[in-house]
């Protein structure tokens, strides 16, 4: 071989070797413009598909398919309690008009305690999920904030008392209730409602410091932390867990140790491989390379995680370094989110309008997730 | 920094730099691979020096940009691990001609030129000469030396670099998926 032979052949492989790159790992990221206005407004229509669908007696419509313009039967309490959140949430962020759908929304769930361990549990059946009570916990909380009503403090400590019963020494959360024989289920945890039931806690100890919850709330922090992703076999870790987010977020001023800021930092980090890779779904080939954009629920929870840890990031020095990153990553994140949504108007109807759709599929986390990490994102837009 | 450093040793590859071209000649020409080196050096700095508007222009963050070039580290890597230096090729007669081949391809590599973006960007274009400058000073020095360095030794040290090429390509592309 000549040196000009291998010098065209090496300018070959570059130049093929670039290409390759430039549709895949290099696909290009696209943020589209957001303002906070704007954000705003797509929150509302997600609040809107919400409260458009909602039932007399507080209860949503759990899904709807567009294709076959259909709604299962399937039902959700977990999932209602995270509604219900989601419109507090925006109760809190000044939007008084959905105060009455999302106490309608929490009448249905107090309709349903039942006395479980030292507490009350909210459930249907024979089995309390770990996950309905702990969001409830958390809907009356953001309630409280809200509008400084305390007529439900009891109903709060009660459920308080519940979470605290479904705790193991390690801090990690047992997900079962077996309400007929009046204890916890052994063996079953769930990724997402250890995270929800801390964040229950926190809520809980900022509303009544002088109970005591630090305690079991510290102990489950230290263990979504330290051991959770090793135990429920998390690859790559960590979990991306909002909840936990909320929850650092909402510890932040107890006095966060060194290995909780690492974990919100692998968290902040974790999120952003997310937000990136789904930023080059948006350059013309990248839905062929990257695959289809995450549900309108997946996508919110990244904005949740990256916005509730934000505050943290911007008063803790120990990540100062990431702050900058954090807001540019949000923003990206909420543009990406409010551009893939159904933009309401007059011939689309109420199941789709200010929905977010996959595989013609919308669920009512959809539009909770996106409604919550959006007004979340908010600070971040211009 | 360290990183850097050796990222960039490991990339120019100085072994392979080394076998690059037959050994049978005794036209000894310093200044042409001085001049390949200085040009090999230059636009690696200059590819640093160059970091930010080129990753506005490829519209990508530095996490995203290092997974890649981790990638393309530990595949030239592998390539030196796994079959060795490039067979050699005949030493171009003409001077201008050696120098350019000295500079690319073979200083120059796909490891080395995506490296030097992201020191460039993380360590900026100082550090991006020095370590540019370090690395290519010894892919010359192989060059130069080729006819004195035991053959055996410069495969083994071909594989050797290649090894820690992959391990260095790892870590940029780790560190990709852990940048915010």
């Amino acid at each position: 071989m000549t040196a000009r032979t291998r010098t065209v052949r090496a300018l070959v492989v570059w130049s093929v070797g670039a290409a390759v790159l430039r549709l895949s790992l290099w696909a290009p990221e696209v943020c589209p413009d957001l303002t906070r206005t704007e954000a705003r407004a797509v929150a509302l229509d997600a609040a809107g598909w919400i409260v458009e669908n909602q039932r007399d007696d507080g209860e949503y419509l759990y899904d709807f398919h567009r294709g076959r313009r259909e709604s299962s039967d399937d039902y959700n309490l977990v999932r209602h309690a995270g509604v219900t959140m989601s419109l507090y949430q925006l109760v809190r962020a000044g939007e008084l008009q959905l105060l009455e759908p999302a106490d309608r929304g929490l009448a249905w769930m107090l309709d349903r305690l039942q006395p479980a361990g030292f507490g009350t549990a909210f459930a249907v059946g024979s089995e309390a999920r770990l996950g309905a009570s702990s969001l409830l916990l958390v809907s009356l909380a953001q309630r409280r904030l809200a509008t400084d009503d305390p007529r439900f403090d009891v109903e709060m400590r009660e459920l308080g008392a519940f979470l605290v019963v479904q705790q193991r020494p390690d801090g990690s959360m047992l997900n079962l209730h077996d309400l007929d024989a009046g204890e916890p289920v052994p063996g079953e945890t769930s990724v997402f409602a250890t995270g929800e039931a801390l964040w229950g806690l926190a809520l809980l100890h900022e509303a009544f410091p002088h109970l005591g919850f630090d305690e079991p709330a510290w102990r489950t922090l230290d263990y979504l932390a330290l051991h959770r992703d090793e135990d429920e076999g998390m690859v790559p870790p960590p979990w991306p867990d909002q909840w936990a987010a909320y929850s650092l977020g909402e510890m932040a001023e107890w006095g966060l140790a060194e290995h909780h800021i690492t974990y919100a930092r692998r968290l902040l980090e974790r999120y952003g491989l997310l937000v990136r890779f789904d930023a080059q779904r948006g350059s013309l080939y990248g839905s062929l390379t990257h695959g289809p954009a995450p549900r309108g629920g997946g996508a919110g929870t990244w904005l949740e995680g990256l916005g509730a840890l934000r505050p943290l990031a911007h008063t803790d020095p120990r990540l100062a370094d990431i702050a900058p990153a954090l807001d540019a990553t949000l923003a990206c994140a909420a543009g990406r989110l409010a551009d893939r949504r159904v933009e309401p108007g007059p011939r689309v109807p109420p199941q789709e309008a200010g929905a977010w759709f996959y595989d013609d599929l919308t669920r009512m986390d959809d539009q909770q997730h996106a409604a919550s990490g959006l007004v979340l994102a908010e600070p971040v837009l211009p | 920094m360290t990183l850097a450093l050796l990222g960039l040793i490991a990339t120019v590859n100085p072994a392979a730099a080394a076998l690059a071209m037959v050994r049978d000649r005794r036209t000894d020409r310093p200044r042409s691979v001085a001049a390949g080196a200085v040009v090999a050096a230059l636009v690696l700095t200059a590819i640093g020096a160059s970091a930010d508007p080129v990753l506005d222009v490829l519209d990508v963050s530095l996490g995203t940009y290092r997974l890649g070039a981790g990638v393309v580290i530990a595949v030239a890597g592998l390539r030196w691990l796994a079959v060795g230096a490039a067979a050699p090729v005949e030493e171009p007669d003409d001077d201008r001609r050696l120098a350019g081949f000295v500079a690319f391809p073979v200083l120059l590599t796909p490891g080395a030129a995506v490296l030097a973006l992201s020191v460039g960007a993380e360590h900026g274009t100082a550090a991006t000469a020095i370590a540019a400058g370090v690395a290519v000073l010894l892919g010359g020095l192989g060059i130069f030396l080729r006819r004195s360095i035991p053959h055996l030794l410069a495969l083994g040290l071909v594989r050797l670099l290649g090894a820690v090429a992959v391990v260095v390509g790892v870590i940029v592309a780790v560190d990709g998926t852990q940048t915010l």
